[in-house]
């Protein structure tokens, strides 16, 4: 593959590099008959993104006949360090005696090469040495009953009132309205977390079309480093998404290229159930460590008990709550309007969360107690256990208050 | 004791921000001269980087003695007394020695307020003095001189954490050719002749040689206030960097470093 990028487009392409960047830490280069496509797939594989630049975007764009896919002829895909390629393309950013950047893969070679034409007739040549390669095929529907769009500023708008810290966003979709809310797990110190929420209504979005309400919660990082991007250059980003457990894809069009990420949900049921999460996904990982150090014993009913607090009604609670005096003057100062979005933030002490705490002690009593029921009655717990099978022969005593629950 | 060297600076920044740029030993050999001050570190005998500071920088520049001035002191206290007041001090010095034994004193005045600093750094006897041989004598096969500005943003391609730098200087195509090796990769850097980045090109034989990249990274941080600089090879493969600095519009000063080629198994 011999392909020219103008000097005006390495500036997409280095921002691309920096999106691909923040999702993970090695870069797989591919190369089809009519497009170059840079993808990246984060660690624990709950977020994957892709770039793929159509021949459009480049002045030449040569191939080698690959029109057939088979043994001889295989799909000419190879990875790289992140870092490797970062290091060229970010000193590029503000360098005005750019004339362009040619990049050459060949099957046989074992570096990709970028050769960068500087005026003044100073050439650099990079050659990145290419990784062992395992390949993977990330399957995702690129249609579904929900869609939004929006332009790349309004979102970036509501993601600069979450905290950096954030790791996720949860997304509420009704017919006619969003809202968007971080969501936090991970604190620990109920008193320094803040929380944000945000509405928005139809009419901010470009389109608006929703299949069926749903909650869905994902990771903010990809959809921050995506909504960066699409702000950047001002492009519109497409959110198409189903319901909890299902991916979120968020797709940024443009004539030259086509941003696609993907990002991993978490599912309602407890368990990861998404097509390209094979690992536990991160949120789920840190409902574990946070629960770790008061029980270990919590099953998953319990923690979607836990995760599942309703923060509509916390909200609309709080005035009726026990400092109804506070409470006025704390509202009028984080009800902003901002833009046409509404958002409050409450970073008061947090009642609910403080219930919960107590909630706890009493769930860590039950789990205790269920536990040594499983002991005892062992047997009972078994997947092999029928009770139809089971002759319980007379009852002498009925079951005592206690065990009825 | 009389005072044997007296000096008088006003305007300190561009001596203190490149002194500070050959930060790589505690110890510099400062040799005080009719003609200048020259401030000279060296690592294993392998790197020398020099700092000439003609007497015409200075205000004042009094010298009672006929031989050379020669004494050894920390750099990094001598670098942060002239940054005392911080960056938007810019104070006027000066600067007394007595002789051998006595220590260097600095006094400082900030140019706004009324505060007057007095520095006295300990000095020390050199003893085992790099020999004076003439480097820049030993750098005569090849001569190239370049814009600083410009040879600076090229070098921003090289990947820092390199681990060998290939010099490659020849009469034919591709004239000058910079060539890093590094754990992901190689960058290859071809300047051809062209007269906004190289000014003189005096190259009659070909030359090649490598040298350790960690060596070489201590240069990079003074050619960020150079505005010419000079790149010249010698017959062993020694390696040699003349700059040109602009102290303000008229002065000049001079910064210059040597490294030898790493050994190359033939």
């Amino acid at each position: 593959m011999n392909c020219t990028i103008p000097a005006g487009n390495l500036k997409v392409l280095t921002k691309s590099l920096q999106t691909l960047s923040k999702i993970g830490d090695e870069l797989y280069i591919e190369v089809t008959k009519e497009s170059l496509l840079f993808r990246s797939i984060n660690a624990n594989k709950t977020a994957f993104c892709s770039f793929k630049f159509f021949n459009t975007f480049f002045t030449s764009f040569e191939v080698a006949d690959i029109d057939s896919e088979s043994d001889e002829n295989p799909k000419l895909a190879r990875k790289i360090q992140m870092k490797a390629i970062l290091a060229i393309f970010k000193p590029l950013h503000k360098d005005k005696n750019l004339a362009f950047c040619h990049v050459e893969l060949q099957y046989e070679s074992i570096v990709i090469i970028f050769k960068i034409q500087y005026k003044f007739d100073v050439t650099v040549l990079h050659k990145v040495h290419l990784l062992d390669m395992e390949f993977w095929q990330v399957n995702y529907p690129n249609d579904s009953m929900n869609q939004v769009t929006g332009t790349g500023h309004c979102f970036s708008q509501v993601l600069s009132n979450f905290q950096l810290n954030n790791d996720d966003l949860g997304l509420e979709v009704m017919h006619h309205k969003v809202v968007m809310r971080n969501y936090d797990v991970d604190e620990t110190n109920v008193l320094k977390c803040i929380r944000s929420q945000y509405v928005l209504n139809a009419i901010d979005f470009v389109s608006f079309k929703i299949g069926q309400p749903t909650n869905i919660t994902c990771s903010l990082k990809p959809f921050r480093a995506a909504v960066q991007f699409a702000e950047h250059f001002n492009l519109k980003l497409i959110l198409n998404f189903e319901t909890a457990g299902k991916p979120v894809v968020l797709i940024i069009k443009n004539p030259t290229f086509e941003v696609h990420i993907v990002m991993a949900t978490v599912s309602s049921d407890g368990s990861t159930q998404s097509s390209i999460s094979t690992t536990v996904s991160s949120i789920q990982k840190k409902v574990m460590n946070t629960k770790k150090h008061s029980d270990a014993n919590l099953t998953i009913e319990d923690r979607i008990a836990l995760e599942n607090v309703d923060w509509n009604d916390e909200i609309n609670n709080l005035d009726e709550q026990s400092k109804p005096k506070l409470k006025p003057a704390l509202n009028s100062l984080f009800n902003n309007q901002l833009g046409r979005g509404h958002i409050q933030k409450d970073n008061d002490i947090d009642n609910r969360k403080l219930n919960m705490d107590v909630e706890d002690d009493d769930i860590i009593e039950l789990s205790q107690r269920s536990k040594r029921i499983k002991t005892v009655f062992e047997r009972c717990y078994e997947s092999t256990f029928r009770e139809e099978n089971f002759d319980y022969g007379k009852i002498l005593v009925a079951n005592s208050d206690a065990e009825s629950d | 004791m009389d005072i044997q060297f007296l000096a008088e600076i006003k305007d300190l920044k561009v001596v203190y921000n490149v002194l500070k740029s050959i930060i790589f030993k505690d110890f510099v050999v400062m040799r005080i001269m009719e003609e200048g001050m020259k401030i000279t570190v060296d690592d294993m005998k392998c790197v020398e980087t020099s700092v000439y500071i003609p007497s015409n920088i200075f205000f004042v520049y009094k010298i009672k003695c006929d031989e050379d001035i020669v004494f050894k002191i920390s750099h990094k206290v001598f670098t942060e007394c002239l940054h005392i007041f911080g960056d938007d001090g810019n104070p006027s010095m000066k600067m007394s020695y007595k002789g051998p034994g006595f220590p260097l004193s600095l006094v400082l005045k900030h140019q706004e307020e009324n505060i007057i600093v007095d520095c006295e750094i300990k000095t020390m006897d050199v003893e085992d003095e790099f020999p004076d041989v003439n480097l820049a004598e030993e750098c005569n096969l090849n001569n190239v001189v370049l814009n600083a500005g410009h040879f600076v943003e090229i070098l921003s391609n090289i990947d820092h954490n390199s681990d060998e730098l290939e010099l490659f200087l020849s009469p034919e195509p591709p004239y000058f050719r910079i060539t890093t090796y590094g754990v992901l990769g190689e960058t290859q850097i071809d300047i051809s002749k062209n007269p906004d980045i190289i000014i003189v090109f005096n190259c009659q034989t070909e030359s090649v040689s490598k040298y350790s990249f960690n060596n070489i990274r201590q240069i990079f941080k003074v050619l960020n206030y150079a505005n010419k600089v000079k790149i010249s090879t010698g017959r062993t493969g020694l390696l040699g960097f003349q700059l040109v600095i602009y102290a303000d519009d008229e002065k000049v000063m001079y910064a210059d470093y040597y490294v030898t080629p790493q050994f190359i198994d033939e």
